[in-house]
């Protein structure tokens, strides 16, 4: 809000320089933002709060500031000469919708003559940034920067029957505003009707056909008092933000409705526009009870840390404007002024005292008592520990924008069972985000897509973050009949079943090299098998054991490249080994790993092939072990030998290894693959898989016979079960 | 024949000097000492020497082997010592060439400065605690003394789900969550993404970072507030930063106040970041309204509490000369890829 520091003077003649001035007042709460010009031609333009609507003018700034500066302060001058046939005589005013208008006045200018505004009143508009259009809308705008009252002028002529009725649009009536526009009224709408038809949206805009023009010659001049809410909601509805509307969303005080017809009459009268009618219409339903609140000087001091004067407390709050009663020997009783809605209880009286006293007077210490005790929070350590992890292993993190939209879940092929949870958002920005992910794959997807635009074809990067899916069955179904039931707020608050499931997901996506080369290695692109490497090593280190990986389409995923990731809990693995009896033994489905689908790699523009994958937080969380054991260290000697395992080429590495672990009669200590190879030497549809096996037993060194009889046993189980055949 | 023991022993140490090599030395050995060396086949045609010589040829022969064994040992000392050199130089490695690195991951700056701010605020005593981000309309305006359809929600544009159900415009809702489930003395931090319909340009994004954190207790005041915030400013951006709190609204806090720190950029002299004025505004702050502790169950007469927020956004901004918002979403893995290190600027003052 745009405010001449000359202006500002006509009421605070003693002011100090405007510099003093922007800086008092900023530290004070009525933050200036920006000061153009220099000394008297200063203009500041303030930035006032939401709790402020008596700051929305000069003399509510001007009144702010006598306080702040212990001024004196001068009103605006009220005198009206009246003259002439009684206003009575010449309108009827009628409030149909007391609710919604508190108090509407209006008085009658008669010998009306429309003519540009003297020039002094040009300029002050000018320097508020307001245009100036004929004396009489330069009165009523006049007054809107200077009191705060939004005024309207109607041409009292062309209102039907001379009748100001304020009530609630009818359905189907509609008004061309004085911008042109056609506006269709109805609901819950309040207007200015005359006698046939709406002629302004009140508190808004008003109506062409009734405003003043050259040829006006009798004005009815409107200062009233519109609810704030009702006046808000309008100005929404109809997408109009207006320098009234504004103000009266915020709230005004009817006492300011008189104030301003009376200073637009004056000033009217002044300027030569017209002769001002005897007396004024004012209807006056919604009169209001004065404010008290008690003022106890030793809670303020509690609140505050401070040890004010109860003296000094007192003043501020008369520079201030409220009116201080002593109540019994330790509270003050105040009445809050008229122009101070926002001051209901003693909380109130406490800023008001505090800034006027000045926030930085007021000693900074530091909150008493020993800290309470904190709450653990595993995943929290979990997702962090992640992180590290997976830092070290080279991703780097991102962080991205939870939005998506179903065009990039079709692209992508997220499956319905996700999509159609998503959470949609009823008014979005853009059609872009239109809907909450429900899958991390959308985030990561972006970024890989980002930067391939930018040339950048190595990217390695993870997120541990959240998801958002709409509950389903029971908890759904009752959440969406609730939302048609009217019930009252209390249920209707706490009722949680509203909200989604918020899962929090690992997300990685390694596309390219994920070293750079040096002049001493060279590196290649990553595959399968470095992703799947990392999501073993993340698992591992996060404390899960051995991790399953089976093959398993995902829509998403190249059909021969995904496996789903999943665990046994340690829970489980007691009770399959016997070890604990019960229920329990379910596996955990951890998430999903593979290569992206060469089409969707295609459809992203993707040069070079990606690898993701998405696990789940909490899977995670009950997948881990909670205690650890350690192994006794070997005491004897280990025995290592090589086998080449030729098999067919369908048959899964970890099921071969499973028939050798339990060939090996627990003396296979470790398994190792070192050596994948299909080619010349190798029967069509078969491959050789060569293993390292470490033979050891914990109790006594072996002999080579004992160990000869462990390699031959797994050599011809697998021969036996897979119909291998094994080379040495 | 003595004479000649002499000779052989002289010649043996011209042939150990000029021997420079290991394998020229063995050669040398072999010539006096193996077994048809010369000293060697000397000892064993010993027999046929008058018998009366034996004893005196058999000692000079004796010790002119031992002095050649003895010369061979310190020769080979040398030259082993001197081939070990050699090959040491011939390993010499250009040290400047660049190191093979393992690639190690970068940190997001919005996570850096969450690290850093729970770090800070965990010393005084600050836990972290969360919530949801698709929140419920009470939480997020109604309990924090923002009625439904009311103009004070102008404030914030809001993303909707449902009348009853919002994207929060600020992790604010956790606090509520938090007290509404236990009993003071609390002291909470609250990281979290954030929504308001805001289209993207250089300083917006519709969905963006805060961090939000209060205590409540018997007796926090102002100046506690006051007290809690500067330390934080004083750590987070160095022990010269000044501070200076302005009164301000929000709707669930009374009295309310606005956090300005010294531009960081220029010290409080005045440049571009801080519009000239040589402050820039942190975060929001307060006392919590009455109503906000009574809607939770508390009675204020008896507990207070301090109240704050601020972007993470906006303070990783400041702290990293990042100019442009947006860059903080696009992760760019140019611009990602410089957060490396774990480096808090503001611990080197």
């Amino acid at each position: 809000m745009l405010v001449p520091y000359e202006w500002l003077k006509e009421f605070v003649p003693g002011l100090p320089p405007a510099g003093q001035v922007a800086r008092e007042l900023t530290m004070a709460g009525v933050a200036v933002e920006a000061v153009t010009g220099e000394g008297e031609a200063t203009v500041f333009d303030f930035e006032i709060t939401h709790n402020r609507p008596d700051l929305l003018s000069v003399f509510g700034i001007a009144r702010e500031a006598a306080a702040v500066f212990s001024l004196p302060l001068r009103h605006p001058t009220l005198v009206v000469p009246e003259e002439g046939r009684a206003a009575h005589d010449m309108a009827a005013l009628e409030i149909a919708a007391p609710d919604l208008c508190r108090r509407y006045i209006a008085r009658i200018i008669t010998d009306v003559s429309i003519r540009p505004s003297p020039a002094w009143m040009q300029a002050r508009l000018a320097a508020a940034g307001v245009r100036s259009i004929n004396n009489v809308v330069d009165v009523t705008n006049y007054v809107m920067l200077e009191l705060g009252q939004p005024l309207h002028a109607f041409d009292l002529d062309l209102l039907e029957g001379r009748r100001i009725v304020v009530r609630r649009a009818l359905p189907g009536e509609s008004l061309t505003t004085i911008d042109g526009e056609e506006r269709v009224l109805g609901g819950e709408m309040l207007v200015i009707a005359d006698a046939r038809r709406p002629v302004a949206v009140a508190g808004v805009m008003g109506g062409l056909e009734t405003e003043v023009s050259e040829g006006t010659k009798t004005v009815l001049l409107e200062s009233a008092n519109f609810d704030g809410v009702s006046v808000w909601r309008t100005s929404r509805t109809l997408r109009m933000r207006t320098e009234a509307s504004s103000r009266f969303s915020r709230g005004l005080w009817p006492e300011n409705a008189r104030i301003g017809v009376d200073r637009a009459a004056a000033l009217i009268a002044a300027v030569g526009a017209g002769r001002i009618a005897a007396g004024m219409l004012d209807a006056y339903p919604g009169r209001e009870e004065p404010v008290w609140v008690t003022l106890r000087p030793s809670r303020v001091n509690h609140l505050l840390g401070t040890a004010i004067p109860a003296e000094e407390m007192k003043d501020i709050l008369m520079r201030l404007g409220f009116i201080v009663e002593p109540q019994g020997h330790n509270a003050y009783r105040v009445l809050v002024p008229d122009h101070r809605r926002d001051v209901s209880r003693e909380e109130d009286l406490v800023e008001e005292i505090a800034r006027l006293y000045g926030y930085d007077k007021i000693e900074a210490t530091l909150p008493k008592g020993a800290p309470p005790e904190a709450q653990p929070q595993p995943a929290r350590q979990l997702a962090a520990r992640a992180g590290e992890i997976l830092r070290a292993c080279g991703l780097s993190e991102v962080e991205t924008i939870t939005f998506t939209n179903f065009e990039t879940c079709r692209k992508l092929r997220i499956p319905e069972e996700l999509t159609g949870r998503s959470v949609r958002i009823s008014n979005p920005l853009s059609s872009d985000y239109t809907i909450m992910r429900t899958t991390l794959l959308t985030s990561l997807v972006d970024v890989l897509q980002r930067n391939a635009a930018r040339r950048e074809d190595d990217v390695a990067i993870y997120e541990i973050a959240k998801v958002y899916l709409r509950r389903e069955g029971e908890a759904a179904a009752g959440a969406a009949s609730e939302d048609r039931l009217p019930i009252e707020g209390g249920e209707r608050r706490a009722n949680e079943s509203l909200l989604p499931c918020e899962p929090t997901k690992i997300g990685l996506a390694v596309m390219g090299r994920m070293a750079e080369s040096s002049w001493e290695h060279r590196s290649a692109d990553a595959g399968f098998f470095d992703l799947k490497g990392i999501v073993e090593t993340l698992l591992e280190s996060l404390g899960v054991r051995d991790p399953k990986f089976v093959a398993a389409a995902h829509p998403s995923l190249h059909p021969g490249r995904a496996a789903r990731v999943v665990a046994v809990p340690a829970r489980a693995r007691e009770v399959l080994a016997g070890q604990r009896s019960g229920e329990g033994t379910a596996v955990v489905d951890v998430g999903y790993l593979g290569e992206l689908h060469p089409d969707i790699q295609e459809a992203f523009g993707l040069r070079k092939r990606a690898y993701v994958a998405e696990l789940d937080l909490a899977a995670i969380l009950a997948a881990r072990e909670r205690a650890r054991r350690v192994e006794p260290l070997a005491r004897f000697p280990a025995v290592t030998r090589d086998m080449a395992v030729i098999v067919r080429r369908d048959i899964p590495c970890s099921e071969v290894l499973s028939v050798m672990k339990a060939a090996g009669m627990g003396l296979a200590e470790d398994l190792r693959l070192f050596d994948v190879y299909e080619g010349p030497q190798v029967p069509e549809g078969h491959r050789s898989l060569a293993f390292s096996i470490t033979y050891r037993s914990p109790d006594r060194t072996l002999t080579d016979s004992e160990v000869d009889r462990a390699h031959a046993d797994i050599a011809s189980a697998l021969s036996r079960r897979l119909g291998a055949t094994v080379r040495e | 024949m003595r004479e000649e023991i002499e000779n052989v022993i002289s010649e043996a140490a011209t042939d150990i000097r000029a021997a420079s090599t290991l394998a020229e030395l063995d050669e040398v050995r072999v010539r006096y000492l193996g077994k048809k060396g010369r000293i060697t086949t000397a000892l064993r045609s010993l027999g046929s020497c008058p018998p009366e010589e034996r004893p005196t040829l058999g000692r000079l022969l004796n010790e002119a082997r031992e002095s050649v064994e003895a010369m061979l040992v310190r020769r080979r000392d040398e030259v082993a010592a001197r081939e070990k050199a050699e090959i040491l130089e011939a390993e010499r490695l250009d040290i400047t060439l660049p190191g093979t690195r393992p690639a190690v991951g970068a940190r997001h700056p919005i996570k850096m400065v969450y690290e850093e701010l729970e770090e800070i605020f965990g010393r005084m005593g600050f836990e972290v605690a969360e919530g949801p981000d698709v929140e419920l309309d009470y939480y997020n305006f109604e309990a924090l003394n923002v009625p439904k359809n009311h103009p004070s929600r102008d404030i914030q544009d809001t993303f909707y789900i449902s009348e009853d159900v919002v994207l929060r415009t600020h992790t604010t809702c956790v606090d509520v969550r938090v007290m509404a489930g236990r009993k003071p003395p609390i002291r909470a931090i609250i990281p979290g993404k954030v929504y308001r319909s805001d289209a993207s340009d250089p300083s917006h994004l519709p969905v963006f970072h805060q961090l939000d954190g209060f205590a409540v207790d018997e007796g926090i005041t102002f100046g506690d507030l006051k007290g809690t915030l500067t330390r934080f400013a004083r750590e987070f951006f160095g022990p010269g930063t000044r501070v200076r709190f302005r009164p301000s609204y929000f709707p669930f806090t009374e009295p309310s106040a606005e956090m300005d720190v010294s531009c960081v950029i220029c010290g409080g002299s005045g440049c571009r970041v801080c519009k000239n004025t040589g402050w820039l505004e942190i975060l929001g702050s307060g006392l919590f309204h009455p109503k906000v502790l009574e809607a939770v169950g508390y009675d204020p007469e008896k507990v207070s509490g301090l109240a704050f927020g601020m972007g993470a956004d906006r303070i990783a901004m400041l702290k990293y000369g990042i100019d442009d918002i947006r860059l903080l979403a696009e992760n760019d893995m140019r611009f990602n890829r410089q957060f490396r290190d774990l480096i808090y600027a503001s611990t080197e003052g």
